[in-house]
């Protein structure tokens, strides 16, 4: 019985290839499939996703957030000021809270690059301390990190640390946690906590890698290198700089591969091995220099002369 | 049984005797009555007149009158009258009272600085008619010396503290006083090391100044040649210039032709220039929105991102 079936089973595949390849051979079919599929493509359009149309406000104040984040990363610190402000104020004339609170927390992170803290203060407390408006959690965690950053810069890690900690609970979704560990990991690192730096950097450097997030997975592994390397445990720090530094040369984030380099040349000077370590302020020198950050430049090549101090001190130690 | 008999020496004219006693004792009563009343006052024919006060402060019953440093009277009562001023009456012995005139004025002193308050009233005039009975005189009162120095408290404090800031200001060891002197001392201090270069400087000057006169001498030989060759120059020029004029002024003349074109041109042009801008502007607001609708229509909008405002994204590590 069963091989019966068997044949009847293959007679009747036989018979449909039959008949698909006598239609496919017929020019005239092959035509009509072809001219169909694509009125069918062409009629999936008209049903598709459409995306919410702007109004013109909101093209305007989106169009002047763009020129602003583009003026920012040529580092045309001020007309990216100017341009923020300009997005907030229409923001602000049409009460539109979520643009609003981006103009913000963006305008205070240029204050921030241009030295001005206390603006930068004010413009946040804003967000942070409003009573009449409510804003929503991930902005007020934006706000909340950046204070936090302004703490750190002024070396007042306890208020530093508690803005961490009110950026985190506002944070969420797992995409604002990863920066957030990591400045808490920096804080912990500059405290002396090297323990505690270690374990925020891993969980940031988990979140962050979980979020393809590579500049912030860069960090975390920079963090990380630094508080080995303030560990004593130089062979891993040399490693976590040498993943961080790969993941920034592909990011073409110049200062931070001018820190992994500069790291990884202080992980060998803290060896003694002088040799090793000048090849790698060289290398940082030559990226400061492109950069054309002075004040870095100063720190490589005072690096680099103490290296040359002691290996005259120490001639067998290169 | 009597103890006495009334027949008893002692007691023979005693009636006399007390009666004379009595007598001495009144008309002794009555002397002490009477001087006591000629030192009061008090058989002096007195006058009543009136001031009105705005406050009765430093004014009691019995506070003296006097004119022209003589007690003249004293302040009898006083009471709030109906527009709750204070109406002063005095008591003036008659005899004074041809000196107080209509025109006289009461005035509240102290005698000394801190002694007891007075009531002076100043002569009138002779023009001026007597005070009668129940009369009114002016009143005016005068500072006393807590009155006079609290003015001058109050005028002294902000002078005083402008003094005290000025001695501060001086004093201060980052201020510009003591900065400049401190400057003054180092400049005097360098004074002679100063003198010395600048005796030296003279030397070398005078030296300078003889070879100098040396090669002037020989500038203006050189100078003389220059200005014969300048002659002929000149003298060419002049040959020159005429003909250049003439060219030049029939550049000029066609340029002129030119402006004149130019002009006419515009003048044409210029009516239709605004409507040519508004064409201009309907022509782009028109390329505009069809370059909008063609943005919007698929399968375009799926390759077109809509533009939104995002954040400036802060880094864990800047």
């Amino acid at each position: 019985m069963n091989k019966t079936a068997q044949k009847c089973r293959s007679a009747e595949v036989q018979k449909i290839g039959r008949t698909a390849a006598f239609i496919w051979n017929k020019s005239f079919l092959k035509r009509l499939l072809l001219c169909c599929s694509i009125a069918l493509l062409l009629l999936s359009g008209c049903g598709g996703y459409k995306e919410p149309t702007l109004s013109d406000t909101q093209l305007r104040t989106a169009e002047l957030n763009g020129k602003a984040e583009s003026a920012f990363k040529k580092g045309n610190y001020r007309r990216a000021l100017n341009l923020y402000n300009e997005a907030l104020k229409i923001n602000r004339s049409i009460e539109n809270i979520d643009g609003t609170a981006i103009n913000i927390v963006s305008a205070a992170a240029v204050y921030r690059k241009l030295g001005d803290k206390e603006s930068a203060h004010k413009y946040l407390d804003e967000i942070l301390n409003a009573a009449a408006v409510t804003y929503r959690p991930m902005h007020i965690s934006d706000a909340a990190f950046l204070k936090a950053l302004l703490q750190l810069d002024e070396g007042k890690y306890d208020s530093a640390k508690d803005w961490t900690d009110r950026s985190l609970s506002s944070c969420d979704n797992p995409q604002c946690q990863g920066k957030i560990y990591n400045i808490r990991g920096r804080i912990e690192l500059l405290k002396g906590d090297l323990t505690s730096a270690i374990t925020y950097g891993n969980k940031g450097l988990s979140l962050n890698k979980s979020n393809e997030d590579e500049a912030e997975t860069a960090n975390s592994l920079r963090l990380i290198a630094e508080a080995k390397a303030a560990k004593g445990e130089y062979s891993e720090a040399i490693k976590f700089y040498e993943d961080a530094l790969s993941i920034d040369k592909k990011l073409e984030a110049g200062r931070k591969i001018a820190m992994d380099l500069m790291g990884i040349g202080n992980t060998f000077f803290k060896q003694q091995m002088c040799g090793d370590a000048v090849k790698y302020y060289q290398r940082a020198l030559s990226v400061i220099e492109g950069l054309g950050d002075v004040q870095g430049a100063k720190e490589a090549v005072e690096m680099i002369n103490k290296c040359s101090q002691t290996s005259s001190k120490n001639p067998d130690k290169k | 049984m009597k103890f006495m008999k009334e027949t008893d020496e002692r007691f023979i004219g005693v009636e006399k005797k007390i009666g004379l006693f009595v007598l001495a004792a009144l008309i002794g009563i009555i002397t002490v009555i009477v001087s006591v009343g000629l030192q009061s006052d008090v058989f002096t024919p007195k006058t009543r007149i009136f001031f009105i006060a705005e406050s009765g402060q430093g004014i009691n019953e019995g506070t003296a009158v006097k004119l022209s440093g003589f007690k003249i009277g004293k302040v009898k009562r006083l009471y709030l009258d109906d527009a709750a001023k204070v109406k002063v009456e005095l008591s003036i012995n008659t005899k004074y009272l041809r000196w107080i005139r209509t025109d006289s004025e009461a005035r509240l002193i102290k005698e000394g600085f801190i002694g007891d308050s007075v009531i002076e009233i100043t002569p009138g005039s002779a023009k001026a008619k007597d005070v009668k009975e129940d009369g009114i005189i002016a009143f005016e009162r005068t500072r006393g010396l807590g009155e006079i120095a609290a003015e001058l408290k109050d005028e002294l404090k902000p002078a005083l503290s402008d003094i005290k800031q000025i001695v501060a200001y001086i004093n201060d060891p980052q201020g510009d006083v003591k900065q400049t002197l401190e400057n003054l001392r180092i400049i005097s201090e360098g004074l002679p090391a100063t003198k010395q270069r600048l005796d030296a400087l003279l030397t070398d000057t005078d030296k300078g100044v003889n070879a100098s006169v040396k090669k002037i001498d020989a500038l203006l030989d050189s100078t003389k040649q220059t200005i014969n060759t300048v002659d002929g120059l000149v003298k060419k020029i002049d040959k020159d210039i005429p003909v250049m004029l003439e060219r030049t002024n029939k550049s000029v003349e066609n340029i002129q032709k030119t402006t004149e074109e130019i002009k006419k041109a515009t003048e044409q042009a210029a009516p239709h220039i605004p409507s040519m801008i508004e064409k201009g502007n309907d022509v782009a607001e028109g390329t505009k929105e069809v370059v909008d609708s063609v943005k919007k229509t698929w399968p375009v909008r799926i390759f077109i991102k809509t533009p939104e405002e995002k954040l400036l994204k802060v880094d864990s590590y800047e």
